[in-house]
């Protein structure tokens, strides 16, 4: 893709160690339960506007296609899912062989409560 | 039998001031429908055709292009993907205008069917890890 800069493509393997009900519970989300906005990057995002144009499921993105102000919009990714599957594998043999065990965590990884914001990037011409 | 094939036609500095391609329809009724053309005079011309008609009337007039000097090669043979360096991200399956590229819904694999492929060149830069490769 033109105009991003180099493009760094990685996938990452994390197991999720089912240690409580709660956590099984987040697991077993399915894709017809995870949404995503509809962005506009003609106008809004380029000048940060919050506005989007809807919300839609992962089971809806991955059919194929999804309605938007009446007309049909083609949809596919631009991740490689075959290719995260394959590290997902690699990480299941290496749990499974015992290469890979769970032990306690080194630091929790910060939330809200953190009081950590993103801070939006300002391009700003070349002087 | 009517058949139609993508083909690219490479016509070499000396015969590009002539008229070549309406011999295809006044002398062997075949169909015509351009899909890329790059002509320039004193150069090599290049154009990208969709020709279609009867088989045997399709085999004696690319035997009269080849006589003429004309090079041809199919279309297939110019647009393709490098499997090593594709990783089936899906980038190139929407901007595709003619659907070459298909996403199959159970492994996310793309499939790349060339013979659907109309030589636009819109799907060279939208690869990410640039495995869609053009050779004219």
């Amino acid at each position: 893709m033109l105009g991003y800069g180099c493009t760094l493509t990685v996938g990452i393997g994390v197991p999720i160690p089912i240690l409580s009900e709660e956590i099984l519970s987040y697991t077993i989300v399915t894709d017809a339960e995870i949404f995503g906005a509809i962005v506009d990057y003609s106008d809004a995002y380029p000048n940060m506007k919050p506005d989007i144009l809807g919300e839609v499921s992962y089971a809806q993105l991955k059919s194929g296609k999804i309605k938007l102000k009446g007309k049909e919009v083609p949809t596919a990714s631009l991740s490689s899912y075959p290719r995260a599957v394959e590290i997902a594998n690699v990480l299941k043999e290496w749990i499974l062989s015992g290469r890979f065990l769970l032990t306690e965590l080194v630091a929790p990884l910060p939330g809200v409560e953190s009081g950590i914001t993103f801070k939006p990037l300002k391009e700003r011409p070349i002087e | 039998m009517v058949v139609s094939r993508r083909i690219v036609l490479h016509f070499p500095k000396r015969i590009v001031e002539r008229p070549i391609v309406c011999r295809l329809v006044r002398d062997y009724e075949l169909e015509f429908n351009i899909l890329k053309a790059l002509v320039t005079p004193e150069e090599e011309g290049l154009l990208v055709l969709e020709l279609s008609g009867e088989q045997e009337e399709y085999d004696k007039g690319i035997r009269y292009l080849t006589e003429t000097g004309v090079r041809i090669q199919s279309l297939s043979q110019n647009f393709i993907r490098n499997e090593e360096r594709c990783t089936h991200c899906g980038a190139c399956v929407t901007i595709c205008p003619s659907g070459a590229f298909e996403l199959d819904p159970a492994t996310r694999l793309v499939d790349f069917h060339d013979e659907k492929c109309v030589a636009c060149g819109l799907c060279i830069k939208a690869c990410p890890p640039r495995a869609m490769e053009v050779h004219f």
